[in-house]
């Protein structure tokens, strides 16, 4: 074989690699919505790697990141969920803390302040309530003080190593389910805490992450238990 | 009538209880209020830094400009930006500005030279031998900057910056000084690339000799050794034959007896 023809056969190999690496990420991220709660089609979720392939690749068969963005809106159920319950001295109902997402794929190979500036100012214009940054390699530390900048907009990041298994199959990972204020409000009731007593899970847990907890939420983990069949905890996110 | 020493009935104390609770109450809020007030100077700090940070990533104002000779402008607003910077703020400037491929020193424009490598260090030529003749610097570091004049421009703000946060210190800080501001540096730095040929120049030779005259001098005060007393200009000893000039020599002889007997020997003086 003549020396270009294997330079083009390492070139289209290393293509393929990317693109497969990109198809689990892009899986992952629709995983993680579905589980959230946006409206998906199963069909938007289980993309096979040939027509990820038709979509997404360039000529070349490389992944085309520019083209890798999508946006979903929330469910009923979901939008009932993030509803806070209502005050007393409310006049009106309150509004659902959550809206449509935003997911781009980064473009750039490291982020800076100019980089997440643009993806915030990209949120900001078209009135997302979350915007999901998948980067190529890890976010440079000023540029991660944007984030509280821009509330009440959310702005998650994730890298695409991050994203190449859907961490919440593992078998050691048990299911986490976000309580509603209203279930919020009965489990303290029923075991008259106050939040505080409950124990505590961090925003920065790699599940946290996936089902993007806020401070002040509730999450029911359900593990399986030898002798008691199934066994729920609760941990408020802080 | 005589006052009373004892402690008033309790029914008279009770009275100003109500006010006592409520100066509690205040203390608490009092005592609350500082610590927001704590919280929030720390927070429009760390915006500040931010904001400037962002503000140095354009800097400087001009393409062209030189960063050794920067201009007016420019270095004002660097000096009072930096003002607040803790030196990792600074860092994470410096590495912001290398993400946007320009050179990690604020004021310099060029952009910052990439090794046209994977490996993660470098072997460069420094000076000298031994081991000093090669230097293993990592990619990243080197990466950092355009040229090394840059490099110790940056490094030398970065010296200046306090670690102390900015929202705990409490006497205003120094103003911070560029290197071009202080020309005699500048200056020792020059003479630093020249100090293998400062050492030759240096005579070495002419010391020594000086060092062993002195230290002869030393010993010869001591008293040891058979020194050459001129070195110290105290006693002439220069032993010379005087010229025979009256013929044969004659060894002294005793005075005789007899030259005794003249009764000079029983005399007493004064």
């Amino acid at each position: 074989m003549d020396p270009l023809d294997q330079e083009r056969a390492k070139i289209a190999a290393d293509a393929e690699r990317e693109l497969t690496r990109l198809w689990r990420a892009w899986r992952t991220i629709h995983e993680m919505c579905q589980d959230r709660g946006y409206e998906l089609a199963e069909e938007e979720v289980r993309i096979s790697l040939d027509d990820f392939r038709d979509r997404f690749a360039d000529a070349s068969g490389a992944p085309d990141r520019k083209k890798m963005t999508t946006s979903f809106r929330p469910t009923d159920v979901m939008l009932k969920k993030y509803t806070p319950l209502r005050h007393p001295r409310d006049t009106e109902d309150p509004k659902p803390a959550i809206g449509t997402i935003w997911i781009e794929f980064s473009t750039e190979t490291s982020i800076g302040i100019k980089q997440m500036r643009i993806f915030a100012q990209h949120i900001h214009q078209h009135n997302f309530a979350t915007g999901i940054l998948v980067t190529q390699a890890s976010i440079t530390p000023a540029a991660l003080k944007i984030i509280p900048v821009v509330l009440p907009q959310i702005i998650e990041t994730f890298q695409e190593q991050d994203l190449l298994v859907n961490i919440t199959h593992h078998e050691l990972v048990p299911k986490h389910v976000l309580l509603s204020a209203e279930e919020k409000k009965r489990l303290l009731e029923r075991y008259r805490l106050k939040e505080s007593q409950l124990p505590r899970i961090q925003t920065g847990d790699p599940v946290a992450k996936y089902l993007g907890l806020r401070r002040g939420q509730v999450v029911k983990i359900i593990r399986k238990s030898e002798t008691a069949g199934r066994y729920a905890s609760y941990r408020w996110a802080i | 009538m005589p006052q009373s020493i004892l402690k008033k009935p309790s029914s008279s104390i009770a009275a100003p209880s109500p006010p006592a609770a409520r100066s509690r109450e205040d203390r608490n809020r009092e005592t609350a209020l500082y610590h927001a007030q704590l919280i929030q100077q720390r927070k429009d700090v760390e915006a500040l830094i931010l904001f400037s940070t962002e503000t140095l990533l354009d800097s400087p104002s001009s393409p062209t400009a030189d960063p050794a000779h920067p201009s007016s402008a420019d270095s004002t607003l660097v000096k009072n930006s930096l003002r607040p910077f803790q030196p990792s703020d600074y860092d994470s400037l410096i590495e912001e500005r290398n993400v946007n491929k320009q050179c990690g020193y604020v004021l310099c424009p060029k952009p910052n030279r990439l090794q046209d490598t994977k490996a993660k260090y470098r072997i460069l030529n420094g000076q000298g031998k031994g081991n000093d003749a090669l230097r293993f610097v990592e990619k990243q570091t080197l990466e950092r900057w355009c040229s090394n004049g840059c490099g110790e421009r940056a490094l030398y703000i970065k010296v200046q910056l306090s670690e102390e946060p900015a929202w705990t210190r409490t006497a205003t800080e120094g103003d911070i000084v560029l290197l071009e501001d202080k020309p005699e540096i500048q200056r020792a730095k020059d003479g630093k690339v020249n100090l293998i040929e400062r050492l030759k120049n240096l005579d070495i030779g002419q010391d020594e000799k000086q060092l062993a005259a002195q230290m002869k001098a030393l010993s010869i005060e001591r008293g040891d050794g058979n020194a050459p007393s001129r070195s110290f200009g105290l006693v002439e000893t220069d032993i010379r034959e005087k010229a025979n000039t009256s013929g044969e020599a004659f060894p002294p002889e005793p005075p005789s007896m007899d030259e005794r007997t003249d009764g000079l020997h029983g005399t007493i003086e004064g």
